[in-house]
Order: C-alpha cells, then sequence, then structure tokens
C-alpha cells in the first residue's frame, strides 16, 4: 500500500490538488496544508481522491476546513474528485459529506463544472 | 476451536510524533483479518482500527507510551481492542465525541451499541478499573466488532452538527 502522497498544479480554470495513495494523520504533507496554500491564492480548488486507497477523519476535517473557506469567501469554490464505489465516496457518504459538497465522478467533470 | 489474529505493541509519542504508527498497525490488521477473518469488512475494519489508534497517539499521553492493539477473529465478527494508558483522553471524551469515534461508532456493532449510551459509553471507554487507582492510570479500551455479514458502510449517519458547520473536533 503506497504512503500518501499530494500534488499540487495549476489548470486553467482552477487549482487542482492531485492525492494518492493512503492518508491519514502521518500524511506530509496533508490536504489541510495543500488547501491552505491554494486558498491563500483564490479562486476554483478540485481535490481529486481517483487514486486514493484510504482516507481517515483527518481528510475529512481538511474538507470542512475547505468547504468553510469557501462559503466564506467570494470566489472561492471547493469540488471533490471521487468515483462510484471508491473507498474516498464511501466515507463521503457514511459521514453525509457528499451532500456538503459538489462531487463529481471524474477530475474533467469537476473542472467544467460550474 | 481456533481462533485467528493477532497482537501488536507500538509506542505512542504525543504531538504526532509516532504518527508513523498508525498506518503500520492499519497494514498489520489488515492482513491478518484478510487472511485469517473471512467475510470481514476490510475497509470499515481499516478505518476503525486507524481511528482509534490515532486517538490514543494524539490524545492518550503527555510523553510517550504504549499503544496496543489485539485482533481476535471469531465465526461471525473480527473483535479489536485498541489499548492506551496516559491522561487526557478523558477530557477530549467529556466535550463529546469527535468525527473519528463517531465513525467507529458508525462501522463497528457493538461500539455503536455502546455509543448509544452516553454514560455506559463513557464508562466503557475510560474503563478504569478500580485497581489501576492509584498507579497506572488506563487511558482507555476500545473494543468493537466488526461482523462479518454485511457492510455497514451504505448507511448514510447524521453526524454531529458541528460537521455542517464546518468545524469538526478531533
Amino acid at each position: 500500500m503506497a504512503v500518501g502522497e499530494v500534488v499540487v498544479e495549476r489548470d486553467e480554470h482552477a487549482w487542482v490538488v492531485t492525492l494518492r495513495g493512503e492518508h491519514d494523520m502521518s500524511t506530509n504533507p496533508s490536504l489541510r496544508d495543500a488547501l491552505h496554500e491554494v486558498f491563500g491564492r483564490g479562486s476554483k480548488v478540485v481535490v481529486d481522491f481517483s487514486e486514493v486507497e484510504f482516507i481517515d477523519s483527518t481528510v475529512l476535517r481538511a474538507l470542512a476546513y475547505g468547504r468553510k473557506e469557501a462559503v466564506e469567501h467570494a470566489g472561492h469554490e471547493l469540488v471533490i474528485v471521487a468515483p462510484s464505489g471508491s473507498f474516498v465516496r464511501r466515507v463521503l457518504r457514511l459521514t453525509g459529506i457528499d451532500a456538503m459538497l459538489s462531487v463529481y465522478q471524474t477530475r474533467t467533470d469537476a473542472l467544467v463544472a460550474n | 476451536m481456533r481462533h485467528g489474529g493477532g497482537r501488536w505493541a507500538a509506542l505512542a509519542a504525543p504531538g504526532g510524533g509516532a504518527a508513523g504508527h498508525v498506518p503500520e498497525i492499519r497494514h498489520a490488521v489488515v492482513d491478518v483479518l484478510a487472511r485469517e477473518c473471512p467475510g470481514v469488512d476490510l475497509s470499515a475494519a481499516a478505518l476503525v482500527v486507524t481511528e482509534l489508534a490515532a486517538n490514543v497517539v494524539t490524545h492518550a499521553y503527555v510523553k510517550p507510551g504504549p499503544l496496543d492493539v489485539e485482533v481476535v477473529c471469531e465465526p461471525d465478527a473480527a473483535v479489536v481492542t485498541v489499548r492506551g494508558w496516559g491522561r487526557g483522553f478523558g477530557r477530549s471524551i467529556r466535550r463529546g465525541m469527535g468525527i473519528g469515534l463517531q465513525i467507529v461508532a458508525a462501522l463497528a456493532e457493538s461500539f455503536a451499541s455502546m455509543a448509544s449510551s452516553r454514560r455506559r459509553s463513557r464508562r466503557a471507554w475510560l474503563g478504569r478499573d478500580r485497581a489501576d487507582r492509584g498507579r497506572r492510570r488506563r487511558h482507555g479500551d476500545a473494543r468493537v466488532r466488526i461482523l462479518t455479514a454485511g457492510s455497514r458502510f451504505a448507511k448514510i449517519v447524521a453526524l454531529d452538527r458541528r460537521l455542517r458547520q464546518g468545524v469538526l473536533s478531533e
């Protein structure tokens, strides 16, 4: 099982934060670090979980932080990529977070969504 | 009748110093469950073990201390026990279960029933033996049963209202 990796890239219309592997309290840098960095520059943020095998509550707290940032600041937006049936999608559904955030099947869907 | 399982010990250190042990324990537990507890939802087990171990690492100690994890495979369930010694956990429980423990309660059959009663849940979690008083305090035993029949992941749980406010407790 792979150690967690966080990659931040700039797309034409958004910052894309790609996570790979497993993410828990030991992952460094964390999703929260990445979200803090990109929201500091404004814009739409896409968090792509397509290649993630595991997340714990530290990742959910980071998403809650991201949602709060997006709600409180005009021009900030947070959308999620988590394919149906994936571990991440199951956890988002279990906790009801999928109802609070826009969750898409693919990165392409997330990038074109408004 | 032989039951499978395993036991692991690690050192938990405050301030995230021992965070690296959490994925190690998760991998070890999942490997044993996959081999010896057929039917257990490995995704649910991975999440439960991670949250409980992280809780000990985060809350139990002001200086490094032990973290014990035990798994016993029963005919219809896997029983996972996570144990730490030290201080700090009682205060976090008094503020209410954070999202990590709420996830455990949602996924693990017996922990879910304990969590339905706050008083019983507190007693179960704090788990301080009379014999331990005045000597080494037990941080808490978290013993959970993960059933082999069906997955509780399908259940949508209405978590604490703090989640909707975007402020999640630990």
